[in-house]
């Protein structure tokens, strides 16, 4: 990469830790999704690098924290999930990047259910009223 | 309407908050021991929740963001994960502290021991989260918190010298046989009191419950500056009562017994049958508050979908939290231990706490990528920043000063 | 790779003297368009500084608003900030990572005009 002149920006710049990291992800109605938790990047043959994805759980999460409470994140999510790795939310669904994350697809569309899933069918579920709408 | 129903969040918010078991024990105790001379620490307070509330609830209003929410997002996850632990304990020991509030408040109207009413209690805490629409939550609370009036209704009855109370709240002095090391640490039990974190918590995650925009600034303000003053004359009603009851016999409150003396002192049976409905309302107010920002903390750090504004289906984990935060309140209570110790840890670690949360808000109420052009002024940030040093200090002191005075022997 | 792996490396320049530690990494939305027709978002360059810490809250170079003690607070923080461009840095893979330029020449964050789209 070197001697090749800086490309200058065009179009809306962020940084990455202070404008989408840890951020809110929301779909189209305002529904919580989840955390920006990492960015999956892709490297072009020319060097050029770009966002490709959203990650985001305990697998992404733990790295960030780091010392002995992210590993044991890490771990603990490892082992519950079966060696899955971190939920994925392809960039390009990405609609608009502001205080809040805007997605445009339904939480349900997107593979990063497995904890709020486990929780909802081993305890919540079973609570009478737990589908009913709220007052 | 719908103005005036608004207007009950504040109310709730604040008795809750201000008047919770923290604030029953923290002004009954100090009114006991210190008279008047400690009567100051209450408006200062009640001017730094105002200040700090309504920073939040702008910031709800403006941004759609509730205060947890954002902490992670400017302490990065490392530092907002600790704030997060340390906030969350402090939340769920409040809770507990409540829930044992509650059952001494039901042991005092019937003589059936506490202990038997804590899994009654927890469950029905549970149950009106779960069940109870956030609205109705509210205004039923809140108003039936307002009952604590009595305690001002009694002080006025005990017929004070209002001179002597004036000069002795404005010239705090130690009475005979009391140190300053004790007097400032309960200085900053009572400010703990006061400013909890989770009435922030509450009361901004309630404003985005309700779906606040910019144009219910308004309403956002009302609640503030109407709820908490009024917490604070309770507040301080309940330290002139316990000062003119307890304090010239000598007798330091703790029991809750005490607490709710004066009032029958003042005003026969019917006062005391009001002060126990509104302790029991207050308390059971506050443990519905702190029961769902303990859910609301860890929601927010983590990203899941959090709130009685969806289907409990929708929001499982946050549900799931909420019921395990208060299972462990009810388990720790079965314990035995004294409920009102159990209270006032949780008042001091309150304001251990108080930075951790106070300084992001700070920083986020000042940032136009947020807040537009409703950043804060220049009297918020002048206040802002004058307290911020007072809630470092406290913060800094409370634990050394704990140590020293071994809780306020 | 993780945009995480990028922070909190250590950045020396060619000759190995120690610039700072990767606090952010800036992005530009202009790369090719996606599958809705947005564009991706590209890296144009670290922000890395002298402290190990990261950014301090969220303020960034001179903070125009806010209480006057943490103005004061994040000023002193930012200062030896810089910014090194995407295109002068040699490997990703190497710790630490390697800018092809000489410290003298990376400009300080504070000098830069200030980016489109930004408040």
């Amino acid at each position: 990469m070197s001697g090749v002149e800086p490309r200058p920006a065009e179009g809306r710049v962020y940084d990455a830790y202070l404008h989408l990291l840890d951020r809110q992800v929301v779909d189209p109605d305002g529904e919580l999704i989840c955390k920006v938790d990492d960015l999956e990047l892709e490297l072009a043959e020319d060097g050029t690098a770009y966002v490709r994805a959203i990650l985001t759980g305990p697998a992404a999460l733990g790295p960030r924290i780091g010392g002995a409470p992210g590993a044991l994140m890490t771990a603990v999510h490892a082992r519950l999930s079966g060696g899955a790795g971190p939920g994925r939310i392809p960039f390009h669904l990405v609609a608009d990047i502001g205080s809040a994350v805007t997605v445009s697809a339904r939480p349900a569309d997107l593979p990063i259910r497995g904890f709020e899933d486990w929780v909802r069918t081993t305890i919540i579920d079973a609570i009478p009223g737990a589908s009913d709408a709220p007052e | 309407m719908k103005r005036l129903l608004a207007v009950t969040l504040g109310i709730l918010t604040a008795i809750g908050g201000f008047v919770d078991i923290g604030d029953l024990v923290a002004n009954a105790l100090v009114g006991s021991r210190y008279g008047f001379a400690l009567a100051w620490v209450v408006p200062v307070g009640v001017v730094g929740i105002c200040l700090y509330a309504e920073m939040c609830g702008r910031v709800a209003a403006i941004s759609g963001r509730p205060v947890f929410d954002l902490i992670r997002e400017r302490l990065g996850p490392r530092l907002g994960l600790a704030n997060l632990a340390a906030s969350f304990l402090v939340t769920a020991l409040t809770l507990t502290a409540e829930i044992g509030g509650v059952a001494l408040a039901l042991e005092l109207a019937t003589s059936v021991n506490y202990l038997l009413w804590v899994p009654l209690v927890g469950f029905l805490v549970w149950l009106v989260i779960w069940r109870v629409g956030f609205a109705r939550m509210e205004q039923v609370f809140g108003l039936a918190g307002l009952l604590l009036i009595v305690f001002a209704v009694a002080l006025w009855k005990l017929g004070p010298d209002w001179g002597q109370v004036l000069h002795d709240a404005s010239h705090p002095a130690l009475p005979p046989g009391e140190g300053l090391p004790t007097y400032l640490y309960y200085a900053i039990a009572l400010f703990g009191a006061a400013m909890t974190p989770y009435e922030v918590f509450f009361f901004s995650s309630g404003g985005v419950e309700e779906h606040w925009t910019r144009r219910d600034v308004g309403v956002a303000r009302s609640n503030v500056f109407i709820g908490f003053p009024l917490g604070g004359v309770l507040s301080l009603a309940i330290m002139g009562c316990t000062a003119l009851v307890f304090f010239p016999l000598g007798v330091g409150v703790d029991t809750l017994g005490q607490v709710a003396m004066p009032p029958a002192v003042a005003l026969g049976k019917v006062g005391l049958a009001i002060v126990l409905v509104g302790i029991f309302a207050a308390t059971f107010g506050a443990a519905l508050e702190t029961g769902l920002s303990a859910g609301y903390t860890v929601a927010q750090y983590f990203g899941w979908q959090w709130g009685k504004f969806v289907r409990p289906l929708q929001a499982a984990r946050f549900h799931g939290v909420t019921l395990l935060t208060i299972v462990v309140g009810v388990m720790v209570m079965l314990t035995t231990v004294d409920p009102i110790k159990v209270t006032e840890y949780s008042i001091v670690f309150s304001a251990v706490a108080l930075p951790l949360t106070y300084l992001p808000i700070l920083i986020v109420a000042n940032d136009p990528e947020y807040m537009g052009e409703r950043v804060n002024g220049r009297i918020s940030n002048t206040l802002g920043t004058v307290y911020l040093v007072i809630v470092l200090a406290a913060s800094l002191a409370a634990i050394p000063l704990m140590i020293a005075t071994k809780a306020g022997q | 790779m993780r945009l995480s792996e990028l922070l909190g490396r250590e950045v020396t320049d060619r000759t190995g003297v120690r610039i700072g530690t990767v606090i952010d990494v800036r992005l530009a939305q202009d790369g090719p368009p996606r599958a809705q027709g947005q564009a991706a978002l590209r890296i144009t360059g670290l922000i890395v500084s002298p402290r190990s810490s990261g950014r301090l809250l969220g303020y960034e170079r001179t903070p125009k608003e806010g209480p006057w003690l943490v103005r004061m607070l994040v000023l002193g923080f930012n200062r030896g900030v810089r910014y090194v461009p995407w295109e002068w840095v040699d490997r990703i893979d190497t710790t630490p990572l390697r800018v092809d330029r000489a410290a003298s020449e990376i400009p300080h964050l504070r000098d830069l005009p200030t980016p489109p789209g930004r408040p």
